[in-house]
């Protein structure tokens, strides 16, 4: 019975990081006023990006900065279409998405010559933290996990601290709530935009590597599996706060574990894999208001 | 009239230009040679008759998904759910169309295809009426649902609906007398090679009667009427005593209809069932051949031709180069990108005009 | 420096309308100067290329004799500038605190709330202001705490000019007498004051000097002590238009339309109305004059149907129309809107189509109940052409954009102007249209009356009020605060008296002033 709480608690922690991750970052640029989408094609360049350098240098940790950067690129190159070129927000995400994916397979095909999966490559292991670990049931939840894990509640603590109290944080609401008010005082709107949107990049990047290296040891084509709308679901139900959207991660990573646990029973796996979606509509229909969205989210400036 | 034409054309043009050419810097990374990929590409799959007609087959759902993408956005509804209504059509079809054996097939199949256009109908309402009553973004509860109708066809299909399945991840076959057949099979039927492998049925002739309704819709009802002066000001429409909630669902409901079909060549004749995956991703490419065929009906059958192409001319490429098959979505979301900023990049070109010709005026004044 | 701010000869053009022409202004230093004018005459515009929200085309600018330019308001921060908006520059969700100091915080990573709480205390004391106002949220406010924020604002970083656009439009009377005691207070303690409005009584309070700008241009300088309302208001407005009156003729008909104590609430850019009651009869123009933003588009919009009134009654035509969405409306009721290209138009389509809004349906246009008869619409077209004497380039298949402003709102008049509304609304008809356009949209109206339909003019044109109406109603923070019924002897000076705010009690004494 411990084991079966220990395990699932672990599996959802282990699950629910890779929203937490993506989340968290995409939460940013959301705040500053632009639509971010993208996470599923971010997440999708940046684990193919951290295994193929994995392969090539047999370092898990540079492959982890590599796709960190590449996060970035990505984020700035969405950047650059919506905030400087005012395409629309929506229909970009869903292009650089797909874009993603066609380059990812493309690149599969092209570098390792197969259609599937890469081969296995050097990851990151788990780290065990000693004392905390040994604690009854609680440490095998939460302090036997990969060392992203942890990183990842820091971070979450981060973007909770750097949006409350501190200057960046403050300027990244205005901007995305009056974008017209912060230019009357000097806040240079776009750039502040830029920053946001290149730093949910990173964060996708990490989401991205901790899919590809650290829960796995490879690249499946198409392996985040729409992943990255889960994360977009658990911003929106997390109404844009960060405690929130951790908490809406951990759910849904609860979901997930829940479901290689249900198939042992009988009821439906579907049913349980539906339920994030679900519970999207659900809340946004009922229990997101306007005034939940940053005001002039989605409106270039 | 003709520089309207015109003017409106050219950012599609530029855009497929500017696509293509940044897929030949990838061909060439890759070692080979632009045009013959691209010769590949585009001339190949028309080389022969038997190649023409099977264009045709590949371009049907892409039509139809493109005019449902168009039908949508005509009312300035963003129908991003064209994939689970296409998924959801698809099985309900295959559903009815293994009910009744005695029934036929001119009664079977028209009733086969509206139960699937009810279906996606429906399908497409649910985020429609969620976001005129509750202000629900249509952005997300599209794409949530795409997700749970996959789903929900995965079940159904794992035995939930269909009690005996025959072959993993796909329903049975359907019965006989509600199958499309192909013009390979006419052929066959009527003792003639000529057609053999040719897989174009008939809901190719159905997608451009679709073609034409649509057209005729938006040009010669009052509804298309309204659906244009609704989704172009809603503000005007309203006080002028249209009822614009009402008009917006019913050109998602439209739209959910035709999605709901789009599907029907595959599901009534090619795979006389539904087969799990078949979808290469319609939903996404039905927005890309709405834009590119700036949104009228002739133009989306333009762009539908122009992305079929390069899909089956892929078959090509594949058996003689090591492009792998996925290069067409990278050239297809840049050519959607390249739209996408086609009225900055229209702005600057107009402001660079402007300096220039000010330059020129100022050497000479 | 005797000057705090010069402009020399500032221009400004958006496309091919000139909003400022060669504008001269100097500010004395430590004076109250008011830039007066109506709605459109470039007031904003100027102020927000002295800011650097805008670059001028043309002329310069000094501050304090030495030649500025700001290519943002940053800028314009730094060297001094202070602008408190018409539409506050605040975030509702965010606390008072959090407004203040967001572009101009202390810490270079880190926010130093504390800090800024201490700095800001000695301001928010000689404001009147409770410190636990620090972590309010905006949006819980009151207009006139939210006014005195943004002028912390300006303060706060240390701003010697701060300029006032149309600072009153949306404060209560009670939290007008207080916003002047603050700007006398201000100007006291060595601020320069620049004052943008078009309510001439306030002007007449508070101002030491007085800039009138019309279409663009500078059209007088006066100090204060030399000049009278009156005289103000007529280099404000200027334009005389052929003083056609109408015959007025005894109404003794029912009342075709009533409206009954309507409540709006007030809120941010909206005054409320204020149990707002007037009724019109069968086959009159009733005009309703007033300043821009007294209530008249709250107003506009219950007589619509897009919006609903907190409490009160509208009936039109015998049906109690109170909140019906306009799709269920069973009256008759035409309107002509003040915006045309969002309320009246579809932009992109053509003039056959523009016909047919919300007239689709019809019978005599359509055949086989879908399909649309070309053959009539066309026709209907031609005749509203001719009728009208729409100036077109094609025919009725020109887009209406490319037609010119009165030829647009030509279009809209021939399509409400059909046989079969008995009531028209007609708001602000003739704005931003040229001379000759404006004749004939007159003369359509009154034929309307000729005709026995009902008109309900709402309108900030005196003039224009003033040539069609019967009888006249005036509207002011939100209410009708006068109704003349015999208009014959009627004169403007007396009507704008009210619509500037002024009591009747009063105007027997200001009559006798003059």
């Amino acid at each position: 019975m411990i084991d079966i709480i220990e395990s699932i608690g672990a599996s959802t922690i282990r699950m629910a990081m890779i929203y937490m991750l993506a989340a968290t970052g995409s939460n940013m640029a959301e705040k500053s006023g632009i639509l971010n989408l993208t996470i599923e094609g971010n997440m999708l360049v940046s684990a193919f990006t951290a295994v193929v350098i994995s392969y090539f240098t047999g370092s898990p940790l540079v492959a982890l900065v590599g796709a960190i950067m590449v996060g970035m690129i990505f984020g700035a190159f969405y950047g650059l279409l919506v905030i400087t070129g005012k395409a629309d927000q929506m229909i970009s995400s869903l292009a650089l998405n797909m874009f993603a994916a066609g380059l990812t397979t493309y690149m599969l095909i092209a570098v390792f010559g197969s259609a599937g999966a890469t081969p296995r490559v050097a990851a990151i292991p788990e780290l065990s933290i000693p004392v905390l670990s040994s604690i009854p049931i609680i440490g095998k939840i939460f302090f036997v996990q990969s060392p992203i894990v942890y990183a990842g509640f820091i971070l979450v603590g981060v973007a909770y601290y750097v949006l409350k109290h501190t200057k960046f944080g403050l300027r990244i609401i205005t901007v995305g709530e009056n974008p017209m008010a912060a230019s009357t005082v000097g806040i240079n709107v776009r750039r502040l935009r830029y920053f946001a949107i290149i730093i949910a990049g990173a964060m996708g990047g990490i989401a991205g590597g901790y899919l590809s290296i650290s829960l796995s040891s490879q690249f499946v084509k198409n392996m985040t599996a729409g992943r990255g709308y889960i994360a977009l679901s658990t911003v929106i139900i997390g109404k844009h706060k960060p405690i929130n959207i951790a908490l809406a991660a951990l759910l849904f990573g609860f979901c997930e574990a829940l479901q290689i646990r249900l198939q042992l029973l009988d009821v439906p796996t579907q049913f349980i894999q539906i339920i994030p979606y679900v519970v999207t509509v659900v809340v946004i229909t009922f229990f997101v208001g306007k005034d939940d969205n940053p005001s002039a989210i989605a409106q270039p400036f | 009239m003709n520089k309207n034409i015109i003017k409106s054309i050219a950012p599609s043009v530029v855009s497929v230009l500017a696509g293509l050419l940044i897929g030949a810097v990838i061909i060439l990374f890759n070692g080979e040679n632009p045009l013959s990929v691209y010769f590949a590409m585009l001339v190949q799959p028309l080389s022969s008759y038997k190649n023409i007609l099977n264009v045709l087959y590949v371009i049907t759902p892409l039509i139809m998904v493109g005019l449902a993408f168009v039908v949508a956005i005509n009312a300035d509804m963003i129908n991003l759910g064209l994939e689970g209504q296409l998924l959801l059509g698809g099985i309900a079809a295959t559903y009815v169309a293994t009910l009744f054996p005695a029934l036929p097939w001119f009664i079977y199949i028209p009733m086969i295809m509206f139960c699937a256009m009810i279906v996606g109908a429906l399908w497409a309402l649910l985020p429609g009426y969620l976001k005129l009553r509750f202000g629900a973004s249509e952005i997300v509860t599209c794409i949530m649902l795409n997700y749970v109708a996959q789903y929900m066809i995965n079940y159904i299909i794992s035995g939930g609906l269909f009690k005996h399945p025959d072959i993993a991840q796909r329903t049975p076959y359907i019965l006989d007398n509600a199958h499309f057949p192909s013009l390979s099979e006419i052929g066959m039927n009527h003792g003639t090679k000529i057609f053999r492998g040719v897989q174009v049925n008939p809901m190719f002739l159905i997608a451009i009667v679709t073609v034409v309704l649509v057209y005729i819709l938006f040009t010669k009802t009052k509804w298309g009427y309204k659906i244009n002066a609704v989704g172009l000001n809603i503000k005007a429409s309203t006080a002028n005593r249209m009822h614009s909630k009402k008009i917006m669902m019913l050109a998602m409901a439209l739209s959910g209809g035709i999605a709901g079909i789009s599907a029907m060549g595959e599901v009534l004749g090619t795979f006389n069932g539904f087969v799990e995956g078949f979808s290469p991703g319609y939903g996404f490419s039905g927005i890309s051949v709405a834009l590119l065929g700036r949104k009228h009906p002739v133009g989306v059958v333009l762009a539908a031709l122009f992305f079929g192409l390069l899909n089956q001319g892929m078959i090509y490429v594949g058996a003689n180069t090591s492009i792998p098959k996925d290069f067409v979505k990278i050239i297809q979301t840049l050519i959607i990108i390249f739209i996408m900023i086609s009225p900055y990049l229209e702005e600057r070109w107009n402001s660079y005009v402007k300096s220039r010709t000010k330059a020129r005026a100022g050497r000479l004044g | 420096m005797e000057y705090l701010l010069e402009l020399k000869n500032i221009t400004k053009r958006f496309g091919d309308l000139v909003a400022n022409d060669k504008i001269s202004i100097k500010i004395r230093k430590g004076s109250i100067h008011s830039i007066v004018g109506e709605n459109g005459a470039g007031k904003s515009t100027l102020m927000n290329v002295v800011y650097g929200l805008l670059q001028p085309d043309d002329g310069e600018i000094l501050f304090d004799g030495k030649k500025v330019d700001f290519s943002s308001p940053l800028e314009a921060i730094d060297t001094g500038l202070g602008m408190i908006h018409q539409h506050f520059m605040l975030v509702p969700v965010m606390t008072v605190l959090d407004n203040i100091i967001m572009g101009y915080e202390i810490g270079s990573f880190k926010l130093n709330r504390k800090k800024s709480k201490e700095e800001l205390k000695p301001f928010f004391k000689s404001f009147g202001l409770s410190e636990d106002l620090f972590d309010t949220k905006m949006a819980d406010l009151s207009v006139g705490i939210q006014q005195k924020i943004e002028i912390i604002k300006a303060l706060y970083r240390q701003a010697e000019l701060i300029i006032f656009d149309e600072p009153t439009a949306v404060l209560t009377p009670q939290e007008i007498k207080e916003f002047f005691v603050l700007v006398r207070n201000l100007n006291n303690n060595g601020k320069t004051i620049i004052f943008i409005s078009h309510k001439l009584n306030e002007i007449m309070e508070i101002s030491d000097e007085i800039s009138v700008m019309r279409n663009g241009h500078l059209v007088g300088h006066v100090n204060k002590e030399d000049v009278t309302q009156d005289q103000l208001a007529k280099m404000m407005i200027g334009r005389d238009l052929s003083e056609q009156r109408i015959t007025y003729v005894e109404n003794n008909n029912e009342h075709v339309m009533e409206v009954t104590d309507l409540v709006t609430p007030v809120k941010l850019g909206s005054v409320g109305l204020k149990k707002l009651s007037f009724s019109v009869k069968k086959g009159e123009i009733f005009g309703v004059a007033g300043v821009t933003g007294n209530g008249q588009n709250e107003l506009v919009n219950i007589l619509v149907g897009i919006e609903k009134p907190l409490s009160g009654k509208v009936v039109v035509e015998g049906h109690d129309v109170t909140g019906v969405p306009p799709h269920k409306r069973t009256d008759s009721m035409a309107y002509i809107p003040e915006d045309r290209q969002s309320e009246g138009l579809v932009m992109p389509f053509t003039i056959r189509e523009n016909l047919l809004l919300g007239k689709v349906d019809l019978p005599q246009f359509i055949h086989h109940k879908i399909m649309l008869d070309f053959k009539n619409i066309d026709e209907n077209a031609n005749n509203a052409i001719k009728d009208y004497s729409i100036k077109v380039s094609k025919g009725p298949s020109d887009p209406v954009h490319s037609l010119s402003g009165g030829n647009q709102q030509k279009v809209i008049v021939a399509r409400e102007l059909s046989n079969d509304a008995r009531t028209i609304l007609a708001v602000n008809p003739t704005r931003g249209i040229d001379i000759g356009s404006i004749e004939y949209i007159h003369s359509c109206i009154l034929l309307e009356r000729e005709k026995g339909k009902t008109v309900l003019l709402v309108s900030n044109e005196l003039s224009e009020i003033m040539a069609l109406s019967d009888r006249v109603g005036v509207i002011h923070d939100g209410r009708i605060v006068k109704v003349f019924d015999n208009t014959d002897r009627l004169t403007k000076e007396e009507v704008g008296y009210y619509m500037l705010g002024g009591k009747e009690e009063d105007y027997a004494k200001e009559a006798a002033n003059v």
